[in-house]
């Protein structure tokens, strides 16, 4: 754990100092990547109607194998996207993972410290483009516009998982539990400006996913709850209280050539938000992709993606009329077209085009005045090294 | 030490490629659902709890596909894609990428809970390789 004992550190050491040279294996992995957007109508990370390159990625890590089931891993990652992340650096991951068993038929164990949040296909390594299936994730489950999705990341907590080979399917399954925390300054400026103390509460993810022939297919379904208490000046009635549930169901079919992916994501947040008064909230959106490979080192995608603010209001036209808020806010249609070259091992180079109607996924942080393109395109391209 | 050429099953397996593995192993242990295990990063330890260490040629080698498709049944890309989520989620090390089968050979013998592969000349050519094939049968002796 984060706060973990002065005891267990003294173990770890002297698991390690124990530990013949020999049978210790290390890894040492990183990548940077850089972007360039350029859109009409609305922006996305930074002034990308004038052109943006505030899209970079970059991070290091290493993992230390102790021999008898121990790992010991860490990641720092950084990542400017506009305004909705900074890039200053952060502790992406710091784990301690004991493999209690560990065979060809299966495997159990048991992570502590900071560890990454599975939700879905990408969730966990969402900041890593060498791991994502296009340049910018399907915002349909992977939402990027706002400062909170930093809670999505990873978990100061405990994680346990588990897989077992069943013929040919592999079954795996991780429940990770999170320490309560306050949300910090920049996680409640994108709540609102003058967002009070607020504290997650409960935050656990579920994920259980079935590997078919190592991989051909994957389906998979992943369960996130998360509960927020606000405390409010007394005027405006004492505190909010709110709990969300994400529900997200997977599915990936890998031929040699050809990949389809499709996942969907139900979020649901019910609560008092103060006064007595209670708020419901249901949005949802899923996307399906087409992979193809034409050649050795060149991929290419064709991707429709689609975001709703209200499940119950497709079309935006309740919230057009209770709020007066234009219809095309409240959704989000895009179609993306991709195309990627990775030479070898260490480079790559990706671009895309996304054509959307509705501005649901625009950034409000980088539209300060309103997202007020109904139709818009965005164009970027992106430039990764690993190592 | 020397590199041990596993012999299970090689028909139902296919045969252009070869899994080798270090020689203080025990190699009745080295069978489809092991390697499988291995090779996508699942498995972590020998059964006598020595960290396993895997050797792998470069995505676009040919002899790694074909390694791909016969001993995993899956594909490069698949595969890398295992290893990406291992390496940045801080769960599991990857395999080493070696640049050529002589080093993949030379890194399996000299590094302890090691495993690998080699192609196998096609049968017609293993006269043409007397060196080779010489080396192969020397191994199996061990």
């Amino acid at each position: 754990m984060k706060y973990s004992t002065p005891a267990f550190l003294i173990l770890l050491f002297a698991q390690i100092v124990h530990t013949p040279v020999s049978a210790m294996e290390y890894q040492i992995h990183g990548f940077a990547s850089q972007a360039y957007l350029l859109s009409e109508g609305n922006n996305y990370y930074g002034d990308s109607t004038n052109g943006s390159h505030d899209f970079y990625e970059a991070a290091i890590n290493g993992s230390l194998s102790l021999g008898h089931g121990l790992l010991v891993s860490a990641q720092a990652l950084i990542r400017d996207a506009g305004i909705s992340d900074n890039g200053k650096p952060r502790l992406d991951y710091a784990l301690v993972d004991w493999r209690a068993l560990d065979s060809k038929e299966g495997s159990a164990g048991v992570r502590l410290g900071r560890v990454k949040n599975p939700m879905g296909l990408f969730n966990d390594t969402r900041d890593v483009v060498f791991t994502r299936p296009s340049i910018l994730l399907p915002q349909s489950v992977y939402f990027d516009g706002t400062g909170v999705r930093s809670l999505l990341f990873s978990s100061d907590g405990a994680q346990v998982y588990g897989d077992i080979n069943l013929g040919n399917h592999r079954w795996s399954l991780s429940l990770t539990s999170a320490l309560n925390r306050d949300l910090t300054k920049k996680e409640k400026l994108s709540l609102g400006s003058h967002a009070a103390d607020t504290e997650i509460r409960h935050l656990n993810f579920s994920h259980l996913t079935d590997h078919w022939n190592n991989g051909q297919a994957i389906i998979g379904l992943s369960h996130g709850h998360a509960h927020l208490v606000q405390a409010l000046p007394a005027q405006f009635g004492g505190e909010v209280n709110f709990e969300f549930n994400f529900y997200v169901v997977s599915a990936q079919y890998n031929a040699e050539r050809v990949s389809l992916t499709t996942e969907y994501m139900y979020t649901r947040g019910v609560g008092d938000i103060g006064n007595g008064r209670k708020l419901k909230i249901a949005l949802d959106g899923g996307y399906t992709q087409l992979d193809f490979r034409p050649a050795q080192h060149w991929t290419t995608f064709l991707r429709y993606d689609v975001r709703f603010n209200d499940a119950g209001d497709r079309d935006g036209r309740k919230a057009a009329a209770t709020s007066g808020s234009e219809r095309y806010s409240e959704f989000a249609h895009d179609l993306t077209l991709g195309l990627g070259w990775t030479p070898d091992e260490n480079w790559g180079v990706w671009g895309e085009v996304h054509r959307i109607y509705g501005t649901a996924t625009a950034p409000p942080l980088d539209n300060p005045d309103g997202a007020n393109d109904s139709h818009w395109t965005l164009m970027t391209v992106m430039v990764g090294y690993r190592f | 030490m020397l590199a041990v050429l596993i012999t299970a099953s090689p028909g139902a397996w296919g045969d252009s490629v070869k899994i080798i593995a270090n020689k203080a192993l025990d190699q009745r242990e080295l069978d489809r659902a092991i390697v499988r295990s291995i090779f996508s990063v699942r498995l972590r330890q020998w059964p006598d709890g020595s960290p396993v260490k895997a050797f792998v040629l470069p995505d676009s080698d040919p002899v790694h596909q074909q390694f791909c498709r016969e001993k995993l049944g899956t594909f490069p890309y698949v595969l890398r894609a295992a290893w990406d989520r291992a390496v940045f989620t801080g769960t599991g090390i990857a395999p080493e990428v070696v640049k050529s089968e002589q080093e993949m050979r030379r890194k399996v013998e000299s590094t302890p809970g090691a495993i690998g592969y080699v192609s196998v000349p096609a049968p017609e050519d293993v006269n043409a390789m007397p060196s080779l094939s010489t080396g192969v049968v020397g191994v199996i002796k061990q």
